[in-house]
């Protein structure tokens, strides 16, 4: 039985847009990104970015955000969609987005960006 | 009530410019999404999707649930392609749990998913001649698509193949008789879908609706990141069950099914190879089903806060789950990824310059999901 591994990196939100065209280069695309709530753990908000691709494992960075992160989607627009749902969904800022209207939640129906 | 924001629409201005609005109510029982286009004349300037009209917080409502209750709610969650998945779900739940489900189990995974990805594809090759307004084609594969359901009602007791897997392995073995049934349906597909090839590749009046329609660049199915179909028809070689072999797919030495078109014709044409490619699968190992249990128990308890990745290749590209436990071998964060979520913002890309008639006919191509989108 096959399991996918991973290969997980820890990394700051200002190294990781540095980091990203290396990635595309590599081959690798993204396939999907997850935030989560983990202040319960250790009182961070964790944005996990998954690069896929091009034989080989799956990588995994990162990164932890207080109230916001640096966004990679005008280097990476696959993240666009993404990042605008953290955004929403969470109230963390992307730093840098080129487009963070709701997406999700309807401004129209609701009264607060986040549903944390 | 305060709101928070403000939704403002990307305008063009301009002499003889106008917009149609699409939905988010449609005609039939399609679900809700809204489709925004600005034209001048015939030719499509811009298009801008508003979508996520029944959220259902779904991610939410499984924290704190246990894996067999995540499971009900993950298999709901696009019901068409609800066996791929649940095994992108059961993939990174029974890593978590750190159960290996016995052969027979794997087996019997791959070929309902086989058989759900044929009776997904059969249905969208019909839409697509519906849309170009060749009925009888089009009818010939829907009475095809009911064959393949009432199979798949025979095999586990529900035409979407609804509970068929559970943690540790599947709910329904597959008899002798069972395995004649499916033998006997993939021939039949294939012989249909071999005359759907034929008529398609020498019908000029169909030519010449599917080809150049919907071109979607390999440059924008590369920067918008695309799986699936509509990565393989813009020459993106990328299939999971290639890439990030799962279950028993390492055995079979597939190769990517690749055109380079980027359009209708080409996602079109893609769906019948691989309707063939499904259909050798399952062949492979009808008769090959290595004997013994179809589940194993899981009284295992996950790690706390170990988190752990499922994906999988649905009809649609991939499904990812990303799951987090808790400390009491709850789900503490399930983040699900349907390929529907990236491959939808590419339809604002196909439709540039095409005719505002030919965009049903484009969105049926890549027939993707808004409940899988609107989680």
């Amino acid at each position: 039985m096959n399991k996918i591994m991973l290969n997980k990196h820890n990394i700051e939100s200002s190294d990781f847009i540095n980091l990203t065209d290396n990635i595309k280069a590599s081959g690798k695309y993204l396939l999907g990104v997850a935030a989560a709530d983990e202040r319960s753990l250790n009182s961070k908000y964790a944005v996990r970015y998954f690069f896929g691709g091009g034989g080989g494992n799956i990588d995994e960075y990162c990164v932890n955000a207080d109230e916001s992160f640096q966004s990679i989607s005008k280097i990476c627009p696959a993240a666009k969609m993404y990042e605008r749902e953290i955004y929403d969904l969470f109230g963390l800022l992307p730093t840098g987005h080129p487009d963070l209207r709701p997406l999700m939640l309807y401004p129209e129906n609701w009264d607060s960006p986040s549903i944390r | 009530m305060k709101k928070y924001g403000e939704y403002k629409f990307k305008e063009i201005l301009g002499e003889g410019i106008f917009e149609i609005l699409v939905g988010p109510v449609h005609a039939g029982i399609i679900e809700p999404g809204h489709f925004r286009f600005s034209l001048a004349g015939e030719p499509v300037l811009q298009l801008e999707i508003r979508h996520f009209w029944k959220h259902r917080g779904i991610e939410k409502v499984c924290e704190g649930k246990d894996f067999k209750e995540g499971l009900d709610l993950v298999s709901k969650i696009s019901g068409d392609n609800n066996v791929n998945i649940t095994i992108s779900y059961l993939e990174a739940v029974e890593n978590l749990l750190n159960i290996e489900i016995p052969k027979r189990a794997e087996y019997i995974r791959v070929i309902l998913a086989e058989l759900e990805r044929i009776w997904n594809y059969v249905r969208d090759i019909a839409w697509i001649f519906m849309d170009i307004g060749f009925a009888l084609p089009a009818q010939s594969l829907f009475a095809l698509q009911e064959e393949l359901m009432r199979l798949n009602k025979i095999l586990t007791g529900h035409r979407f193949l609804f509970n068929s897997l559970t943690v540790g392995g599947v709910n329904s073995d597959l008899d002798s008789a069972k395995l004649k049934t499916i033998e006997k349906t993939v021939k039949k597909v294939e012989n249909i879908i071999k005359d759907c090839e034929e008529f398609i590749l020498n019908s000029s009046t169909v030519l010449d609706r599917l080809e150049f329609t919907g071109k979607i660049n390999h440059k924008t199915a590369e920067e918008l990141s695309l799986c699936g179909i509509s990565a393989r028809a813009s020459g993106l070689s990328r299939d999971s069950r290639i890439e990030f072999p799962y279950l028993i797919y390492d055995k079979f030495n597939l190769k990517p099914v690749l055109h380079d078109g980027g359009d209708v014709f080409a996602r079109t044409v893609l769906r019948i190879k691989e309707i063939y490619v499904s259909k050798k699968i399952i062949e492979d190992l009808l008769f090959n089903l290595p004997e013994g249990d179809i589940a194993v128990a899981c009284g295992n308890k996950p790690e706390a806060y170990k988190y752990a990745i499922g994906n999988s290749e649905t009809s649609r590209g991939n499904a990812f789950f990303y799951i987090m436990a808790d400390d009491n071998g709850k789900i503490f964060r399930l983040k699900y990824i349907d390929p529907s979520f990236r491959i939808w913002p590419s339809i604002q890309y196909g439709v540039l310059g095409n005719i505002i008639a030919d965009f049903p006919l484009i969105n049926k191509s890549l027939n993707l999901s808004y409940s899988g989108n609107d989680m």
